[in-house]
């Protein structure tokens, strides 16, 4: 049986008005609602520019992706904005077939 | 101790010899022995080789009034207890009268021959009731291990009977709750095979006890009901009249799950107090089982109502084409998930062509199958207004964003199929967010269609741009959902399916059946994961007929 | 239970090379037809399926494992004599309700070899049974559902491949601890029946016609005492092997590329081929050792010797590959002796190429 890397999140926030979300392990089925639940809590404080490291995400399934969609609709609502800093090249394939490279702010 | 005979022989001669013995303590004489016998509290009994008592301690008189010296040994009521064909030194238990008597015989000598008498009728109650205490657990024992087995009602109430006739009565019969018009029944007879039948609710009404007993009323005593105005169909043919009639309620959650009917035969015992409790012990645990059952099957009839919409179609043939696909839950028990495909034919003699859909729902189980079967009625009820596909998916998410579940995110594949000329079909493909579409021609090259769009639901816009596909006679296009390429699996166990692979296995289908090509590619995906089902696989196959 | 009038009238031997010519064009059309024309000759149905269609498809699977046709050819003409089938079915049944009990009859979880099951199912509605047939593949919670829901008389559950053994026992135990008998099938449990017994099942049966034959009214008893789990399990061999799978199977991999130099020069898809020969490997010495059958594994090593002579494998190959597993699995006494036996059965099949 596959075991599954755990889901990890971390906040940093190194230059001023720059929150910097690191994520790492699986974002699942499983695991979507907890990213879902962290967002909502730094948009109604006063981040406004949220950045996301991707780049430690070993698998994302259809939750996780629902659950970053999730994620830029309520920066949208909010006024504020959410970047991709880093990502692997897996995600970028993924963020290709369902389009929403068009749509993420993604490094070059 | 009363007179005795001159004694001969071995018993005779010990008081004798021994006191001759000098320097040895005296050994008793005859009245020593004789009082040591009678303080004796097993019953001795001495008689001589003619079989005439010679001597009864007191204890032997108590058990058997009639024994005296100098009267036949077997006379009377004693024959049973002192039989000549006694062997030698063994011990034999023999009821006489109201006691249980444990009778050992010994010889001394020729002349001579003691019987012991012990009174065994208490040991032996308390052990009977031991045995039966331990007969009854043991059966409640394998009564509750194969009730508790099974959540099917039939079988259950079919365990019931076999259990009941086994155990309790000579044939024992299971009546179901009675519907509006009929009752059904189970009856398990000793030796017959098991009989199911039905018979009108108002049959029942025929049966001493049984009516209250499907009401639920508390069970009557055997002893009340008359197995004489038992009807004909509640025995079994050729079983002859029933001597003694038990009928109790199998007690439900709440709700009464029927009632049991036991019968035994005339001549056979009847049910005494201890048998009835042990029958209504029995009954509850069966009444328990049988109506979790019932409550397991209305719940699963209502399941299986609901998910029927969810499963996927029986493709049909359209002109010049042949249609192949597989889906597999991850959810093993009831099959559904958020992996959809359907087929929409246009209406006789209407407009527009066959489209065929395949997509795949964020997330799992239940809560994904219920959002696909909206996303397919959704797709009918557009198709009544739009054919167009690469205008029917901008619909499709407007009617997701409008919808009120949490992530409403679909991805998608929809294609319209057209038969061409000489044997070709043509496939018009708009892709959403999903996979994008695999290509096998007739000499086994793959290639990728190349459209995409966005998944569905997440964003105000979704433009897609329709690509078309020409299948020559034989080849194949297929839609398939990332639980395929997603698979993680294989030799290490680890490792990512990928589109590679796909394309490689695809490509050695060509010449197939699409039949084929779909379960071939099944059963590889099924082996890479090696048992280890973690996402929902769904395959759907269009073929230019061959 | 063939209608002996019928055969005489045709002698559906004579049919057989011409149905398997069909089959093996993967003409569906031809080949429906030609069943169809014999139903209305008068044929039997079962006649069809067990004379005509089952001879067939066992040639089907020789010709494959004897490479002379190639996978996408028998996989054609299985898909075809599904259709023929189906056919037969709809034209045969129908002849009011079943009026026996109910039978649930399943591939095992995995097994994806589904047309024997399938005419054991289509030769027990003609004979009156009630069938619910539940296909290739079925997972174990999917089956035990349906026996809660429909309460069948009994379970005939198939298995054509031994590395199935592990689930089609699972299954077979699950089955019973709801109380429905289990009838065993198919070339998976041993050409005699070995493992059906081993296993616990409360029948077996080496074919459909002989498995419908086992069906009677009384059906099969119910509720046997449980089968103690057979005692060479107690070594926990199975267990870890099969949990050490993932790690092993990369090692060998590694240690194969050295012991076997050519490895070095394979492309992906080649590496994807090898890698899964040693899985195939892999799960037939779990299941040998799961059954305790040293000669189930032998024989799949010769019939491996075969598959890669055909592909031009060289024989050193094979035997490489057994070594190294040899090698890693110190710690199990009895998979070595299986091994062992398996080595020796290359180095035969080896040696027959030779000459």
């Amino acid at each position: 049986m596959l075991e599954k890397t755990p889901f990890r999140t971390e906040v940093r926030s190194t230059v001023p008005g720059i929150t910097l979300l690191v994520l790492s392990g699986d974002l699942d089925y499983d695991t979507a609602s907890e990213l879902s639940t962290l967002a909502e809590g730094l948009f109604s404080g006063d981040v406004r520019h949220l950045e996301l490291d991707l780049s430690g995400l070993d698998f994302v399934d259809s939750s996780g992706v629902a659950a970053l969609i999730n994620v830029y609709n309520a920066a949208r609502d909010r006024d504020a904005a959410m970047r991709i800093v880093a990502l692997t090249s897996y995600l970028r394939h993924m963020f290709r077939v369902t389009a929403l490279d068009q749509v993420f702010d993604l490094p070059a | 101790m009363t007179t005795a005979r001159p004694a001969n022989g071995t018993a005779g001669t010990v008081g004798v010899a021994a006191g001759d013995l000098a320097g040895t303590p005296a050994a008793p004489d005859g009245r020593l022995l004789r009082a040591i016998v009678e303080a004796c509290g097993e019953g001795v009994v001495v008689c001589d080789a003619g079989g005439v008592v010679v001597m009864v301690n007191a204890a032997a008189a108590g058990l058997m009034p009639g024994l005296a010296p100098g009267r036949p040994l077997t006379s009377g009521a004693a024959g049973a207890l002192f039989r000549p064909d006694h062997p030698e030194g063994d011990s034999r238990r023999v009821d006489h009268g109201r006691r249980r008597l444990l009778v050992r015989r010994e010889s001394f000598g020729v002349a001579h021959r003691a019987w012991y008498l012990r009174d065994v009728t208490a040991e032996s109650a308390r052990t009977g009731a031991l045995l039966a205490e331990r007969h009854r657990t043991r059966f409640l024992m394998e009564a509750g291990r194969r009730l508790s087995a099974s959540l099917n009602t039939r079988r259950c109430a079919r365990v019931t009977v076999e259990l009941a006739a086994a155990s309790l009565a000579d044939t024992a019969m299971v009546v179901l709750p009675p519907g509006r018009r009929q009752a059904g029944w189970v009856r398990a007879t000793g030796g017959r095979p098991l009989q199911e039948g039905t018979v009108g609710t108002a049959a029942t009404a025929s049966v001493p006890g049984l009516a209250e007993a499907l009401a639920g009323f508390p069970p009557v005593p055997s002893r009340w009901l008359d197995p004489a105005q038992v009807p004909g169909w509640l025995l079994p043919e050729g079983f002859g009249p029933a001597g003694h009639l038990l009928v109790t309620p199998l007690p439900g959650n709440g709700v009464p799950a029927g009632a049991l009917v036991l019968a035994r035969r005339e001549g056979g015992s009847s049910f005494d107090e201890e048998g009835e409790t042990l029958v209504r012990v029995f009954a509850s645990r069966a009444g328990a089982a049988i109506s979790a059952a019932a409550l397991y099957q209305e719940q699963s009839a209502t399941n299986a109502i609901l998910t029927a919409d969810l499963m996927p179609p029986e493709l049909p043939a359209p002109a010049g084409m042949e249609l192949a696909g597989s889906l597999r839950a991850a959810q093993q028990a009831a099959l559904i998930g958020g992996d959809f495909y359907d087929v929409y034919l246009p209406e006789p003699g209407g407009p527009g062509e066959p489209l065929v859909v395949l997509g795949d729902v964020c997330g799992k189980g239940a809560r994904a199958a219920v959002l696909a079967g909206q996303v397919r009625h959704c797709l009918r009820a557009l198709l009544l207004v739009e054919r167009r596909i690469e205008r029917l998916v901008p619909l499709l998410n407007r009617a997701l964003r409008a919808c009120p579940s949490p992530n409403p995110y679909v991805t998608l594949v929809l294609g319209a199929l057209r038969a061409g000329r000489d044997g070709h079909a043509r496939v018009d493909l708009v892709v959403a967010g999903h996979p994008a579409p695999l290509i096998l021609r007739r000499d086994g090259g793959v290639s990728e269609v190349g459209a995409r769009g966005p998944l569905l639901g997440a964003l105000p816009q979704a433009p897609v741009t329709p690509v078309s596909v020409d299948l020559a006679p034989g080849e194949v296009c297929l839609l398939y959902s990332d639980g395929i390429t997603e698979a993680f699996g294989g030799p290490g166990g680890r490792e990512m399916y990928g589109a590679r692979r796909l394309k490689d296995a695809l490509a050695t289908c060509a010449g197939m059946p699409v039949a084929a090509v779909v379960e071939r590619l099944e059963q590889i995906s099924t082996d890479w994961l090696g048992g280890a089902v973690q996402d929902d696989r769904a395959l759907l196959a269009v073929q230019a007929r061959p | 239970m063939t209608a002996p009038g019928a055969s005489a009238a045709v002698d559906v031997g004579d049919e057989r090379a011409a149905y398997l010519e069909l089959i093996g064009r993967a003409d569906e059309r031809g080949a429906v037809g030609l069943v169809l024309g014999l139903l209305e000759d008068g044929v039997a149905a079962e006649t069809l399926l067990l004379e005509l269609i089952a001879p067939a498809q066992r040639r089907v699977g020789e010709l494959w494992a004897a490479n002379r046709w190639s996978v996408a050819r028998e996989h054609g003409a299985t898909a075809v004599s599904e259709r023929a089938v189906a056919a037969i079915a709809t034209r045969a049944v129908g002849e009011g309700a079943p009026a026996r009990g109910r039978i649930t009859v399943a591939c095992t979880d995995g097994e994806y070899h589904a047309l024997p099951t399938r005419l054991l199912a289509e030769v027990l509605r003609l004979r009156g049974w009630h069938v619910d047939f539940l296909g290739a593949s079925v997972p174990g919670p999917h089956l035990i559902t349906h026996l809660h829901r429909t309460g069948p008389d009994v379970v005939a559950l198939g298995c054509a491949l031994a590395t199935r053994l592990p689930r089609a026992h699972a299954t077979l135990t699950a089955c019973q601890a709801v109380g429905v008998p289990v009838l065993a099938g198919g070339s998976g449990f041993g050409g005699d029946g070995r493992f059906a017994r081993l296993l616990g099942a409360d029948a077996w049966a080496p074919t459909a016609d002989a498995a419908a034959d086992l069906l009677t009214d009384e059906g099969l008893s119910v509720f046997p005492s449980p089968a103690e789990a057979p005692a060479h399990l107690s070594d926990e061999e199975y267990t870890h092997l099969t949990r050490r799978r993932g790690d092993l199977l990369p090692r060998a991999m590694t240690a194969l590329t050295r012991a076997y130099p050519p490895m070095a020069s394979y492309d992906a898809r080649r590496l994807d081929a090898t890698a899964e020969d040693l899985g195939h490997l892999l799960d037939f010495l779990s299941s040998a050792l799961y059954v305790d059958d040293t000669g189930l594994f032998a024989d799949f090593v010769g019939w491996t010797a075969g598959v890669l002579r055909a592909r031009r494998v060289p024989a050193g190959a094979l035997e490489a590959g057994l070594r190294v597993f040899h090698d890693e699995l110190r710690d199990f006494p009895r998979a070595r002796r299986i091994l062992t036996r398996g080595i020796g059965a290359a180095r035969d099949a080896g040696a027959d190429w030779e000459t």
